[in-house]
């Protein structure tokens, strides 16, 4: 299972190109998996003492350029290799100047950091949480719970309506909206933070989404999360869609900023 | 190490081991993860391109899914009862066809309107 590829190989295949970092794991958990990377090239290791990087050597001396495919590719090396131990999962699009430059700018250089870290996360995994209202569903509750809405939209139907009315009405379902989501967010980070380590609550992107959040969770925890989720849909599961995703490696939670020397 | 759960509560519970898509992998991966300083890496074209695209693409699958579950909740039998009548008004007098547009679309908005809560107050 152990099948560690030896430093020399990789570095002899690295010649004139360029390399692309996906992340950092310690050398004991470093195994190598089938896997297609980056652009379609073979993913390997670049190690340096007691550390690994995991690369993908980008062929050619031209430009090198992003594509959209590549974001799901850097996504599922990462994903595979969680299985083996912690991992630091770069940003995408890193690309250094070959093999020299991952040990001499990063494992070398940031040693005591990336171990440091591998530590910290030791044992954790991310979840990825995101929760969005059914839209006529929640318009339903909100007619039903708000006497202000329920009254003005009985006005707007009788017929008759005013521009005026219809946006009192409109601006009375956003605040209602607002509300709504804020309580349901709180419920949802009520019931599963104290089951995380850390967690991270990104913006919204749309009206209909409540939450948007990543949890930092003991790998032991993962069922128990799982529970609460389970809980959480089955409470709000007529109204709101839960959307859940993990165990990832922990990608919001690796803040480091890796300067040179 | 957790599967996926199987037997939810609700179907409103999507589960997932791994990204499955790009709309699972984008905010997970952009804006993310270890940063190196800009003069230790080789400059890489297209990566804010490549962002704003699938944000974008992701946008929009986000809104189909919406639409594609909101009109399998349609109650067909009204809508399409609705849907004849508003085509039989409309084809009835030779004279409406010379509204103008604005006017006609005007009145096919307030038709729409009417359809939809006519429509959701059933349920």
């Amino acid at each position: 299972m152990s099948t560690t590829s030896p430093l020399q190989d990789d570095t002899e295949r690295a010649t004139g190109s360029r390399t692309y970092v996906y992340g950092v794991v310690r050398r004991a958990d470093a195994r190598k998996r089938r896997r297609e990377g980056i652009a379609g090239t073979d993913v390997v290791f670049v190690h340096h003492d007691d550390l690994s990087a995991l690369v993908s050597h980008v062929p050619g001396s031209g430009e090198i350029r992003a594509r959209r495919r590549d974001l799901l590719r850097h996504s599922d090396v990462l994903q595979d290799v969680l299985a083996d131990g912690p991992v630091l999962p770069l940003r995408f699009g890193t690309v250094l100047a070959g093999d020299t430059s991952v040990v001499d700018d990063l494992l070398a250089a940031r040693r005591a950091e990336l171990l440091g870290l591998l530590a910290e996360l030791d044992g954790l995994v991310e979840l990825s949480v995101r929760a969005f209202y059914r839209e006529e569903a929640v318009l339903t509750e909100i007619v039903a719970e708000d006497s202000r809405v329920a009254r003005l939209r009985a006005q707007t139907r009788a017929g008759g309506a005013t521009h005026a009315l219809q946006v009192e009405l409109g601006e009375a379902v956003a605040r209602a909206l607002d509300r709504k989501r804020a309580q349901d967010a709180d419920a949802i980070l009520d019931r599963t933070r104290k089951l995380a380590r850390d967690v991270e609550v990104q913006d919204r992107q749309s009206e209909l989404e409540i939450l948007r959040a990543s949890f930092l969770v003991e790998r032991a925890q993962v069922d128990t999360f799982d529970g609460a989720m389970n809980e959480l849909a089955g409470r709000r599961g007529d109204s709101v869609l839960f959307k859940y995703v993990g165990p990832l490696p922990p990608h919001s939670f690796v803040s480091l900023r890796l300067g040179g020397r | 190490m957790a599967v996926a759960t199987h037997g939810t509560s609700s179907n409103y519970l999507q589960r997932a081991p791994s990204p499955s898509g790009l709309a699972d992998v984008v905010e997970l991966i952009l804006d993310k993860g270890l940063v190196i300083d800009a003069y230790i890496r080789v400059s890489v074209i297209g990566i804010e391109l490549v962002t704003i695209d699938a944000r974008i693409v992701v946008a929009s699958i986000d809104t189909y899914l919406r639409f594609a579950e909101a009109v399998n909740r349609l109650d067909l039998t009204q809508t399409e009862a609705a849907g004849l009548a508003e085509l039989r008004d409309g084809g009835s007098s030779e004279k409406e066809k010379t509204k103008g547009a604005f006017e006609g679309a005007k009145e096919a908005f307030s038709g729409d309107n009417g359809k939809r809560s006519r429509g959701r107050s059933k349920d």
